[in-house]
C-alpha cells in the first residue's frame, strides 16, 4: 500500500510541489494557490496535504524554513526541484507521445 | 419550537462515513450537532445553510497543533470527538473542501493513527484483564478459610461479587462484552480488508449492509450503556460500601485531571472541565455521605457486636451488593479472667438465595473436619508449624503471610455454615478448658438472629 518511493507523482503531489516553485508557502497558502492555479479542478484537502508535505520534508525534497502563527512554510530544496523538473519532463514526454498519435485521424 | 433535540446516533467506527452522511443530512434540515454523549447526539437548531461535517481519523490524544492550524485554516472547526474519530465542522461562510482528497493517505492515516493505537489499548484491556484473573484467582483453595478476605470461596472472582457493586456488574457484564468482542472484531477486520482493497483497485469501499449498520450501532450503544451503567455504580459503592476508599477517590480524580490536561481546544476543554468538576463535587459528597448513609442502611449483615463481652469492636469492611454481602472485622472479647481475652478475627459472606450460595461456596474442602457435635460447624487443622509458601501472587502472598500470623500464637479456626450464610471465624489466646461448642455459642446465636 504505501509507496516506497516517490518514483511517480500523483496529480496531487505534483501540484503541491509545484506550488514551492516560486516561494516558500504555509500549508494552507499551499492549497489555496493550487485551487486558484488549476481554476478549482484540482482540491487538496487539508489532512491529504498534511500527509504530503510530512513525506516530501522525509524524503529531503521539501525544506521547513519558518514557523509564524503556528504556521510552518515550506520551500523546495534542490532535490526537489530537480524532482520537479524530472516530472515535468516525464510528462512532457507523455503528452507528446499522446498527442503523436492521438492528434491523427482515428484509424478506420 | 424546539431548539436543541436528542437523536440515536451509534455507529461502529469503521462505518463511519455513514456517521459522516448522517451528520450532514440532520444539518440539511437544519440541525447542528452540539455533542456526542454515548450512543446519543445533542442537536442544536440552526438557520445555517452552508453547514457540512467530516469525521476524520486520529490518534485518541490531541491532533499536533500545525495539523489543527491547517484544517482550521481550511475552513473547519472541531466539535467533538468520539474515540479515534474527529468530527469537524465547517465554519460559516467559509465553504471548505474535504480534509481527506487521498483516498490511499486517508486508509494510511487510519492505519498509523487509529488502528495502531486501537490495538494497543486492546492489548493493554486484555493484559490487565489477565494479570487480574492470574492474580485474584491464584488462591489455595484449601488455606482459604484462613485468609482474612476470602471466608472461603475458592476463587477471589466470585467472592468479590459480595464486596462492590462495581466489581459485581463488571463480573456479570464481562461475558457479554467477550461475546461484543468476538462479533465486533471479525466485522472490523472484514471491512477494513474490502477498504483496502477497494483503495487499492482506486474504487469506494462497498456500503455496508443496512442491518449490519443497525447491528453495528445497537452492540456499540449496549457496550456504551452497560459500561456507563457498570460506572455509575461506582457512586453507590462510595456511599454504602469500604471496597473503595479515600485512594481510589484520589486515584480517580487524577486520572481524570490528566485527562483533561491532554486537551488544548477550547470547546473540548470547558466540557470536559465542567465534566471533571461534577466528577470532582460527586467523589467529595460520597465521602462525606459514607458514613451517615451507612448508618441509616445497615444492609444485610447487622452492624454491632458478636459478643456480649466484647470491650473493643473493630468492623474492618462491609458491603452490600446484588448477590450478597460481606463484612470483616475483629473483636476483642473478655473471658472474666484478669488480663486474659480472647481476639476474634471474622468474615461473613450472606448470599442473597441459598441457589446463590451453593454456586459460590461449593463444597467443604477436606482440610476441614466437621465438629460431631455441632452441625454445620468445621474446624482446620491447628496451624503450629511454619506453612509452605506456595503462593506467587499478590493474594497467595497475602494469604502466607496471615497463615504465619497464625502459626505465632495457638489459635483455633472454624467455618461455619447456615442456609445462606457463611462464616469464617479465628480465635486467639483461647483459654485452655474451653470447649468448641463454648466458644462458638455467642457466634451461633448471632448466625441465627442473622437468618
Amino acid at each position: 500500500m504505501a509507496r516506497k518511493k516517490l518514483e511517480t507523482l500523483t496529480e496531487q503531489m505534483y501540484y503541491a510541489l509545484l506550488s514551492l516553485w516560486e516561494e516558500p508557502r504555509h500549508g494552507y497558502g499551499i492549497m489555496q494557490y493550487v485551487e486558484e492555479l488549476t481554476r478549482g479542478r484540482l482540491v487538496i484537502g487539508a489532512g491529504t496535504l498534511y500527509a504530503l508535505l510530512a513525506r516530501f520534508e522525509e524524503e529531503g525534497l521539501i525544506q521547513l524554513t519558518d514557523t509564524q502563527e503556528g504556521r510552518k512554510y515550506y520551500a523546495l530544496t534542490g532535490e526537489g526541484r530537480q524532482r520537479l523538473r524530472e516530472e515535468y519532463q516525464r510528462l512532457r514526454r507523455q503528452m507528446a507521445d499522446g498527442a503523436a498519435l492521438l492528434e491523427k485521424e482515428e484509424p478506420l | 419550537m424546539k431548539t436543541t433535540c436528542w437523536k440515536y446516533f451509534s455507529f461502529l467506527n469503521i462505518d463511519y462515513k455513514h456517521a459522516q452522511d448522517r451528520l450532514n443530512q440532520w444539518a440539511a434540515e437544519g440541525w447542528e450537532l452540539v455533542e456526542v454523549i454515548g450512543p446519543f447526539a445533542r442537536l442544536r437548531w440552526t438557520e445555517r445553510t452552508d453547514l457540512t461535517y467530516f469525521l476524520d481519523w486520529t490518534s485518541g490524544s490531541e491532533e499536533l497543533r500545525d495539523y489543527a492550524q491547517l484544517v482550521s485554516d481550511a475552513g473547519w472547526e472541531r466539535v467533538e470527538r468520539m474515540g479515534y474519530l474527529n468530527i469537524y465542522a465547517s465554519k460559516p461562510g467559509s465553504h471548505p473542501r474535504p480534509i481527506q482528497t487521498d483516498p490511499e493517505l486517508e486508509f494510511k492515516r487510519f492505519r498509523t493513527k487509529a488502528l495502531r493505537h486501537m490495538l494497543i489499548s486492546v492489548g493493554a484491556v486484555l493484559a490487565v484483564v489477565l494479570f487480574c484473573l492470574f492474580t485474584f484467582s491464584d488462591i489455595d483453595t484449601t488455606h482459604s478459610l484462613l485468609s482474612s478476605s476470602m471466608v472461603y470461596n475458592s476463587s477471589f472472582l466470585v467472592s468479590s461479587l459480595t464486596h462492590s457493586l462495581t466489581l459485581s456488574a463488571v463480573l456479570l457484564f464481562l461475558p457479554f462484552w467477550g461475546l461484543g468482542c468476538a462479533v465486533y472484531f471479525p466485522y472490523f477486520f472484514y471491512r477494513l480488508r474490502l477498504w483496502g482493497n477497494a483503495v487499492r483497485a482506486g474504487e469506494a469501499p462497498p456500503p455496508p449492509k443496512r442491518w449490519a449498520l443497525r447491528a453495528g450501532g445497537l452492540l456499540r450503544a449496549a457496550g456504551i450503556l452497560s459500561t456507563s451503567f457498570a460506572a455509575l455504580l461506582l457512586i453507590p459503592d462510595y456511599l454504602l460500601n469500604d471496597a473503595f476508599n479515600w485512594g481510589v477517590c484520589v486515584g480517580g480524580f487524577i486520572g481524570c485531571y490528566l485527562q483533561f490536561q491532554r486537551c488544548n481546544e477550547n470547546i473540548t476543554r470547558r466540557r470536559h472541565s465542567l465534566r471533571l468538576s461534577v466528577i470532582f463535587l460527586i467523589l467529595v459528597a460520597c465521602g462525606l455521605l459514607h458514613n451517615p448513609v451507612r448508618e441509616r442502611f445497615p444492609g444485610r449483615i447487622p452492624f454491632g457486636p458478636i459478643h456480649s463481652q466484647s470491650d473493643h469492636v473493630d468492623l474492618e469492611m462491609h458491603c452490600d451488593a446484588f448477590l450478597g454481602s460481606y463484612a470483616r472485622g475483629h473483636e476483642r472479647v473478655e473471658t472474666g479472667i484478669e488480663g486474659q481475652s480472647i481476639s476474634f478475627h471474622y468474615t461473613v459472606q450472606e448470599w442473597v438465595s441459598p441457589a446463590a450460595a451453593q454456586w459460590a461456596v461449593g463444597d467443604i474442602p477436606e482440610t476441614l473436619y466437621p465438629l460431631e457435635e455441632l452441625e454445620g460447624v468445621w474446624r482446620s487443622f491447628e496451624w503450629d508449624t511454619d506453612p509452605e509458601f506456595t503462593g506467587v501472587s499478590l493474594m497467595g502472598i497475602s494469604d502466607h503471610a496471615r497463615k504465619l500470623e497464625l502459626a505465632k500464637c495457638p489459635n483455633r479456626c472454624f467455618y461455619l455454615r447456615r442456609g445462606t450464610t457463611q462464616v469464617a471465624a479465628t480465635y486467639f489466646y483461647v483459654p485452655e478448658g474451653m470447649t468448641d461448642e463454648e466458644l462458638l455459642a455467642p457466634l451461633l446465636d448471632w448466625m441465627e438472629g442473622l437468618e
